[in-house]
């Protein structure tokens, strides 16, 4: 895993102007370890049942109460 | 006698009003103060008397006339552009909305504070000043990202600040240095030559030593009253999963005790999504964050930071629909439950402020980094828009600071700043009051 996850970092963020330095990888990899479990987990969450806020006001409560 | 930069913002708004202050003298004394005091704290780093000067000679009568205010890093004034904590200016100079509404209440801004890099962090330990340090023990973080404004009202070297809150920006550091953080519900202030004006998280953020004075500091950037109310009758909403699970037992104990003194009625309160709030938060502040930097403000950032902005540079974009979905289960979720609570309250770090040296936390699950910890606190007011406050409740047995914060729905920033008052009256004052060993040395003249 950690190991796809360096290979998708190097192929990716070149393509987004970011040159690595060294011990970017390494910095990076400890701070994906952190935070990749939350990520993982709202991207396999199930939403389909919320519905989208397609109007958001932030500075107002929902419409939908 | 007391000398006029110890004095609150209210009292030396007053002073100056009814010409017991002449705020000339307050701003030699506040500059002579920010040069005796601010060394290792580091929290005002930009400073420019002839510009503040110019302001107090041109000030218009309002209520906040005469009186120095630090601004936080992230805004853009007519002298001198954003620079956002980094080494680069990143907007302009020009007149942001919050600068029109401090120079149009009458205040003086006496300097720029010192921030997080970029605003991406909880610690204030990243920044191209150098880190902010805590008034309380100067090895220790002030927070962030707006670390200065509040190290700079907790040292007592001014009375009030301008920060901003994109992810608990204003409350996390006020919690860390013993002050009132308050921000402001989304929207309430135009974001023209602000950092976060493209964010939909972001808000400013207002610190002053306690509630009137936050009160003091908002009305002149509102634009509009906010009578004060009772605040001892409240209906306190208690978000025990997640907001109270694995918090440091002297901050979780300092926070129920606060709460018991209230005598406020408790409801239990369940919010759906928060175990999705951290991330979609992460997600929806990484999407707005590419219009406030460039490739060489990522490269001279620390490791972390630029790892932090690598890490996003990943997230599929297909996270953003979801985030947005999580943001409107929490805000829906949060308009239920006030309609059975007036305010929710949970502490607002998991634990006092680290050393800047290592900034993790000991919690009783195990050893922690700072910023997902507080982040955790923190994220749910931005993600929703609502406004929130951080009030001080204590001291660890180290002698750092503990803040509780309060949350209320939108547009009722009244009602939190009613409750820090209640919590202040209850509590005899001792949190709000408590002045850090800096903020008591005696100058000599």
């Amino acid at each position: 895993m950690s190991d796809d996850f360096e290979s998708f970092a190097k192929a990716g963020l070149p393509l987004q102007g970011v040159e690595l330095e060294d011990g970017d990888l390494d910095v990076l990899k400890l701070l994906h370890a952190v935070l990749s479990p939350s990520i993982d987990a709202l991207k396999a969450a199930d939403l389909s049942s919320i519905a989208a806020e397609l109007d958001l006001d932030p500075s107002r409560a929902p419409h939908e109460g | 006698m007391t000398q006029p930069q110890d004095l609150g913002l209210r009292s030396q708004a007053s002073a100056i009003a009814s010409g017991e202050l002449d705020p000339g003298d307050l701003l030699q004394g506040t500059l002579s103060r920010l040069g005796e005091r601010d060394g290792r704290l580091n929290s005002i780093p930009v400073r420019f008397p002839e510009r503040s000067l110019e302001m107090l000679e041109d000030a218009p009568s309002g209520p906040l006339h005469g009186v120095p205010i630090a601004i936080k890093d992230m805004y853009t004034l007519p002298w001198r552009g954003m620079f956002n904590g980094t080494a680069h200016e990143l907007l302009p100079p020009g007149e942001s909305g919050m600068y029109r509404l401090l120079r149009d209440a009458g205040a003086v801004i006496i300097g720029v504070t010192n921030q997080h890099y970029l605003g991406m962090g909880t610690t204030g330990i990243a920044s191209a000043y150098g880190p902010a340090a805590n008034p309380w023990h100067l090895d220790h973080c002030a927070g962030g990202s707006s670390g200065g404004s509040a190290a700079a009202v907790g040292a007592r070297l001014v009375a009030g600040s301008i920060g901003s809150d994109t992810g608990g920006s204003s409350r996390l550091p006020a919690a860390y240095c013993g002050v009132v953080g308050l921000k402001l519900t989304f929207g309430g202030v135009p974001r023209g030559g602000y950092l976060g004006q493209n964010s939909q998280l972001s808000a400013p953020g207002i610190f002053g030593r306690d509630s009137g004075d936050v009160r003091l500091l908002t009305e002149a950037v509102l634009r509009r009253r906010l009578p004060a109310g009772s605040g001892s009758g409240l209906r306190v909403g208690l978000v025990r999963t997640p907001y109270w699970d694995n918090i440091d037992p002297e901050v979780e104990s300092a926070c129920q005790t606060a709460i018991d003194a209230t005598g406020w009625k408790r409801v239990d309160v369940l919010i759906e999504g928060t175990e999705h709030a951290q991330a979609a938060g992460a997600v929806l502040s990484g999407s707005a964050l590419g219009s406030s930097f460039n490739a060489a403000v990522v490269r001279e950032a620390e490791p972390l930071t630029r790892a932090l902005i690598h890490e996003m540079l990943l997230w599929p974009a297909t996270l953003i629909p979801r985030a947005d979905r999580i943001r409107a289960q929490l805000r829906r979720s949060v308009a239920r439950a006030f309609a059975d609570c007036d305010v929710m309250a949970w502490p607002t770090s998991p634990a006092p402020a680290p050393p800047i040296s290592s900034p993790i936390l000991q919690l009783p699950d195990g050893t922690v980094p700072a910023d997902p910890a507080n982040l955790r606190q923190a994220t749910l007011a931005n993600l929703t828009g609502l406004p929130g406050l951080s009030a001080p409740v204590g001291l660890s047995s180290a002698g750092l600071p503990i803040g509780l914060q309060f949350h209320a729905p939108w547009g009722a920033e009244a009602a939190l700043l009613d409750a820090a008052e209640h919590l202040e009256t209850v509590t005899e004052r001792q949190h709000v009051d408590a002045v850090p060993p800096i903020g008591r040395e005696v100058t000599v003249r």
